[in-house]
């Protein structure tokens, strides 16, 4: 099953990145962290694909970088949700519910 | 928005690389702090927290380098290292850079020309003109080509404005002027009505155009509007000349205004006017130009008139025709019932002889620039192919380095775009330069410049795009699919025969064999054109032309003129006879149309007879050598006052009574005046040369008199050199003369056949280029194919093989590729015979003289690209050939 906890769609990860930020503005690390926490360790994200995302949805305006202090006094990125970032969760949020209950019911189907 | 932020973000990725990566950076390495942070709190020692927290974050290049992928504009990023990489490996090889821009150069050069030349001449609008789309041409009374007389533009202007606005225009050529009251010039002057410009959308550079009360009475108001290009040229572009005045035919004229730069005839051809005043003067303007038969044109109904309007808002060109002709059926007047009233052509149209000349001229242009072009990407395409071969080796490196195909693809095609950019650069600077001479091919006067403008440019950049990606695909695909390990190992060249490359090289031959059998039947086309009966002579005949100025002359006084200047002339040492015309051959397009008699054949559109025409004084027919093979020419006693007579030529007489006689009967040609034909006229060349006998009459001068005519003087000598004493005698008769155009009839023929040498030296020039670029493909490939068989042929020669052998064996190989392309080339030429006969006069398309003659050329050709590689494999050292390996 290691696989699954690395076989993250990027529509996914956005979509984990936003519900996360949506709860208050976090650094890279803090998100990462975060998402273990919740998931119970089931998605690990790795900074190799972390980064990456955050650098496009930065440049897609659906979050914003600042510079802040961290909770031990280091100079972080703090990343937080934009009014477009936010309509973009409601959207894949969307996307998601119906995605899922598709597949829910081709599966109970059988 | 989305727009913005990308454009913004593609923006950061190429200019601000460096400030984006550090912020990366910072972050990367404030991550990796709070990792060892957190490691640390967690118990873990510090070394081995840092490097736990190094493997965690799994290599902060790697990780940099997804960013940078992810980033908007990564392409255009990658598109510009492309671009830097090729243009460096461009200019490290000069020569071939050099080489495959100017072929492509060349080739894209000829295209943009020809591009030009049918953009303007087919698309182009006029300068100025607003909506020429909306403007059409009124054709009234099928007895005067389309000119309405004064009271019939008013009748339709009053009636039709609902349908459109109409306003009109018509005059005269040459009226002298003069800005200081001493040195008198001549200048062209249209006549106009006062809301000529308004009705075309042409706003005055500067002062203003005409008003109505400027147009209301006769006479009253001198003003004139003053062309852009005449300001410029005779006034300095004097900026008070607004308010200033002119001297026309002798009165003083107020500058009203001064037309914007570019605007002209208000048709896509003919020479653009000087000046332009109100209808109103034309009765004084005529009578001070010493011609008071005018007179009584503008009241008349005698149509001198071009009227035209715009079609209101709404209203179609077909609702406004079947309106205007319902008005010109109610217009009764002195014309026979069956008239069939108006009908409207549209005004920025060519005339249909025009439109045929230069749609079939463009055509041929278009054939052979084609070949041309296609020529060039050939040949840069087998440049290409050679050079992607030996580049083998480096290709192979950087595959093994890690480049994908797709970045090995998009590096080369990179390179080629590059090439073809350069070359339509290249194209284009030539094509400037050209338009004007290849324009001088059409026997047309057009009324605009050629300069490539946005859209030639535009199309000429495409046409390099596709040129670029057409040639480079080839040698991309051969490179990406070439044996990687044997590149490495040296053997970058595969042994397979160099197939695209001789298709593409018995291609060139092929399309330059035709090229050049073009230029021979061009040639042989001239040759003959230049010899053929013209029909009059041309040798010791000098050409004077002049307006009948003289403010004091009236109709009588310019006869008697005429008839002293001629008795004046014909006294001259060394003239030998002297006549009057009003048309040299060449120079112009004066047709007639009007009913057919009754018993007449119609040769024109619909009940109607069409010819050309000329007035002509006594002796025309004599001094000119134009034989009068039946009844009498047109003499001394064809005066005003007597019977109207006419001559015309065989061809019209065979057109419009075959079989019959045509002497005694008449023809209506003027107001219905019937003139009494007294004589056949054989056939002659009057518009251009080769053409079919066209349809010709002569009236008399003196019947029906002209502003503007010509001398004809034929001398005994150096018809050139009378120029100044038949002057000097003409000055002694009134010293005020203005004397227009002076040349011979030498000269006049020479222009034309001029235009015939000009595309004979198109094509050859054009023929040229491609069995140059022929020539080098063959060269290429040949000396290509023997370097690659260098081994073989070492060996071969180590086991004795012969050095002519060898030598004969490449040079078969050329004759080989040749011979495919001959073969090809002649299937072309054969196939296209009906196309290319079109433009030749007095030799078949499939001659075999001309296709022989080609097939020698292109076979010598390949045998001479063939003779250095042939003597290259002769020389090649059995030793150093295997040791190569």
């Amino acid at each position: 099953m290691t696989s699954s906890r690395t076989d993250l769609l990027r529509g996914t990860l956005d979509m984990l990145i936003l519900k996360t930020l949506s709860q208050g503005p976090l650094h890279g690390l803090g998100l990462s962290r975060q998402i273990d926490q919740v998931t119970e360790g089931a998605f690990q994200v790795k900074p190799g694909s972390l980064f990456p995302a955050l650098h496009r949805m930065e440049q897609k305006g659906w979050i914003e970088g600042k510079w802040g202090e961290s909770e031990n006094n280091r100079r972080a990125k703090y990343y937080e949700l934009t009014s477009a970032g936010r309509r973009q969760l409601g959207e894949e949020q969307e996307n998601w519910t119906q995605l899922v209950l598709t597949i829910a019911k081709v599966m109970e189907a059988t | 928005m989305f727009l913005f932020r990308w454009l913004r973000g593609a923006y950061q990725s190429l200019f601000m690389k460096a400030r984006l990566d550090r912020t990366l950076d910072e972050e990367l390495s404030s991550v990796l702090g709070m990792m060892v942070d957190e490691k640390i709190r967690a118990g873990v020692p510090p070394a081995e927290a840092v490097r736990q927290a190094r493997i965690e974050l799994g290599g902060v290049e790697q990780v940099k380098e997804e960013v940078r992928r992810e980033r908007v504009g990564a392409g255009l990023d990658a598109l510009a290292q492309d671009l830097r990489f090729g243009a460096r490996t461009l200019l490290r090889r000069p020569a071939f850079t050099f080489a495959a821009i100017a072929v492509l150069g060349l080739g894209i050069g000829a295209t943009a020309t020809v591009l030009t030349l049918v953009n303007e001449i087919f698309f182009e609008k006029p300068a100025h003109v607003v909506e020429p789309d909306r403007l059409f041409r009124l054709q009234t009374r099928p007895g005067y080509y389309g000119a309405a007389g004064n009271p019939d533009y008013v009748y339709y202007q009053e009636n039709a404005s609902d349908l459109a606005s109409l306003a009109a225009y018509g005059g005269f050529r040459a009226v002298s002027y003069s800005l200081d009251g001493q040195r008198t010039n001549q200048l062209d002057v249209v006549f106009v009505s006062d809301n000529f410009f308004e009705v075309l959308g042409v706003p005055p550079a500067q002062g203003r155009t005409f008003m109505a009360e400027e147009n209301a009475n006769p006479g009253t108001h001198p003003v004139v509007v003053l062309a852009h290009h005449f300001w410029v040229r005779a006034l300095g572009a004097d900026p008070h000349a607004v308010d200033g005045t002119i001297s026309l035919a002798g009165s003083t004229y107020q500058i009203v205004g001064i037309a914007p730069d570019g605007f002209g005839a208000v048709a896509p051809t003919g020479d653009p006017p000087d000046a332009w005043v109100p209808i109103a003067m034309f009765g004084d303007l005529a009578r001070a130009n010493g011609m008071d038969w005018w007179q009584r044109v503008p009241g008349s109904r005698s149509g001198w008139l071009q009227v035209f309007g715009r079609l209101a808002p709404g209203v179609t060109f077909e609702a406004a025709e079947a309106n205007l002709a319902a008005l010109g059926r109610a217009l009764e007047y002195d014309r026979k019932a069956e008239d069939e009233g108006a009908y409207l052509q549209r005004q920025y149209r060519y005339s249909p002889r025009a439109a045929e000349t230069l749609g079939s001229l463009s055509r041929m242009l278009m054939v052979v620039v084609g070949f041309v072009f296609l020529v060039a990407i050939f040949n840069t395409a087998v440049l290409l192919l050679s050079r992607a071969t030996t580049r083998g080796g480096e290709m192979g490196i950087r595959t093994a380095l890690g480049a994908g195909r797709g970045r090995i693809t998009r590096q080369i095609l990179a390179e080629t775009l590059l090439l073809g950019l350069a070359g339509g650069v290249v194209g284009l600077a030539l094509a400037h330069g050209l338009s004007d001479l290849a324009v001088s091919l059409f026997p047309v006067r057009f009324s605009t410049e050629f300069r490539p403008d946005l859209t030639v440019v535009l199309m000429t950049f495409g046409l390099s795009l596709l040129t670029a990606l057409a040639v480079g695909l080839l040698p991309a695909l051969q490179i990406t699919r070439s044996d990687l390990r044997g590149a490495l190992q040296g053997r970058g060249q595969s042994l397979r025969r160099p197939r695209f490359q001789s298709a593409l090289v018995a291609g060139q031959v092929g399309l330059s064999l035709m090229l050049v059998a073009g230029a021979f039947l061009f040639a042989r086309s001239f040759r003959t054109a230049r010899g053929q009966e013209l029909g009059f002579a041309t040798e010791d005949r000098l050409v004077l032309q002049m307006s009948l100025r003289g403010m004091d002359y009236d109709p009588d006084q310019s006869r008697v003129f005429l008839a002293e200047a001629r008795r004046r002339i014909l006294d001259l040492p060394g003239v030998v006879g002297v006549t009057t015309t009003r048309m040299i051959p060449f120079q112009g397009d004066w047709t007639w149309d009007f009913d057919a008699p009754p018993g007449a054949q119609p040769n024109g559109e619909g009940n109607t007879v069409y010819t050309g025409m000329n007035a002509v004084g006594p002796d025309y027919f004599e001094v000119a050598e134009t034989p009068i093979v039946r009844g009498r020419p047109l003499g001394m006693d064809d005066v005003a006052g007597s019977q109207p007579a006419i001559v015309i030529n065989e061809a019209l007489a065979d057109a419009i009574w075959p079989g019959l006689d045509p002497l005694g009967r008449t023809l209506p040609v003027m107001d219905d005046i019937p003139f009494e034909i007294v004589g056949v006229a054989a056939n002659a060349n009057y518009y251009q040369l080769g053409e079919a006998p066209a349809p010709q009459s002569y009236i008399s001068l003196d019947q029906y008199p002209q502003f503007g005519v010509h001398f004809l003087v034929h001398t005994s000598r150096d018809a050139a050199g009378m120029a100044p004493p038949v002057q000097a005698a003409l000055r002694e008769i009134d010293p005020g003369l203005v004397f227009g155009w002076v040349t011979t009839m030498a000269s006049v023929f020479e222009d034309e056949t001029d235009r015939y040498q000009v595309s004979a030296i198109l094509v050859t020039v054009f023929s040229l280029v491609a069995l140059l670029m022929a020539a080098a493909g063959l060269y290429g490939t040949i000396s290509f194919l023997v370097a690659r068989r260098t081994r073989e042929i070492g060996v071969r020669m180590a086991l004795g093989a012969n050095r002519r052998r060898v030598a004969g064996e490449v040079i078969r190989f050329g004759l080989k590729l040749a011979a495919v392309g001959v073969v090809l080339g002649l299937i072309g030429a054969v196939a296209l015979r009906r196309f290319t006969g079109g433009f030749l006069y007095g030799i078949e398309p499939t001659d075999p003289l001309p296709l022989v003659g080609a097939c020698l050329v292109l076979l010598a050709v390949s045998v001479l690209a063939a003779l250095m590689p042939a003597k290259h494999a002769t020389r090649v050292d059995p030793m150093e050939a295997i040791r190569v390996e």
